[in-house]
């Protein structure tokens, strides 16, 4: 289990992305299961980073760890105003440009991008799981 | 970040390696205002991601932004690598604006 805080802040996003990176690198050469859980994981953060400290800018922290049956978990907690980024409003993606619900879409990714992801609140935090099965490399 | 050129009336954005959230809101404000500046003398604006290895959401918006504000103008996205291209696909955005693939000859 590796770990992993900083300030919510945009200027922290690409430390947190780049820690989950080398972290992932460490037990994966897949390429693409490399790249869905980073951006799942960025989509997670900038929404963190944009709706749960609205005053001051509090912690994010995270956690990634492999469990016995091969599934990666990234654990995204932060400790600002209930906010459960799953709720968001999924875009209509057979809409036209200009109705397109912009907003939702990272969300919307994110659930395509992962096998599994919960939302809890608990202590005063929100707390976000991310799972994706890694499959074994062919040798 | 960003470099641009207008070449007849097409105007070529060629984008960085990494387009996460915080590189697209530095860069957005760039393209607005580069599109506004040349909107007379544009009929199709270019992006061309041959540098590009990965898009995040914001950068989808900002497609959906610039799409949005053109009338008789097109947005056509090309040279997309397998991996964006996953991502464009994943949103939907493969049925709104036209994406070439990178076409790659080694």
């Amino acid at each position: 289990m590796v770990k992993i805080e900083a300030t919510a802040d945009l200027k922290n996003l690409k430390l947190l992305t780049g820690f989950i990176e080398s972290s992932l690198k460490k037990i994966t050469s897949n390429f693409e299961l490399l790249h869905d859980l980073i951006l799942a994981s960025e989509e997670i953060i900038v929404n963190i980073i944009l709706y749960s400290y609205p005053e001051e800018k509090g912690l994010i922290k995270v956690w990634i760890f492999l469990d016995k049956n091969s599934f990666v978990s990234i654990v995204i907690k932060d400790h600002g105003q209930p906010f459960n980024p799953l709720e968001k409003q999924e875009p209509d993606l057979a809409a036209s440009l200009d109705q397109r619900a912009i907003g939702g879409l990272g969300i919307f990714l994110v659930k395509k991008l992962v096998d599994d992801i919960s939302y809890c609140r608990k202590n005063n935090s929100n707390i976000l799981i991310l799972k994706k099965k890694l499959h074994k490399e062919a040798i | 970040m960003v470099k641009v050129k207008l070449e007849d009336k097409k105007l070529v954005f060629s984008f960085p390696n990494r387009l996460d959230t915080a590189v697209v809101m530095e860069i957005e404000t760039e393209v607005m205002k580069k599109l506004e500046e040349e909107k007379k003398s544009v009929k199709t604006v270019v992006f061309d991601l041959k540098d590009v290895e990965y898009i995040s959401s914001s950068f989808l918006r900002l497609c959906v932004n610039v799409g949005r504000g053109k009338e008789e103008n097109d947005l056509v996205i090309i040279n997309v690598s397998p991996i964006v291209f996953k991502v464009f696909k994943m949103a939907g955005f493969d049925k709104i604006f036209k994406i070439e693939l990178l076409d790659w000859n080694f």
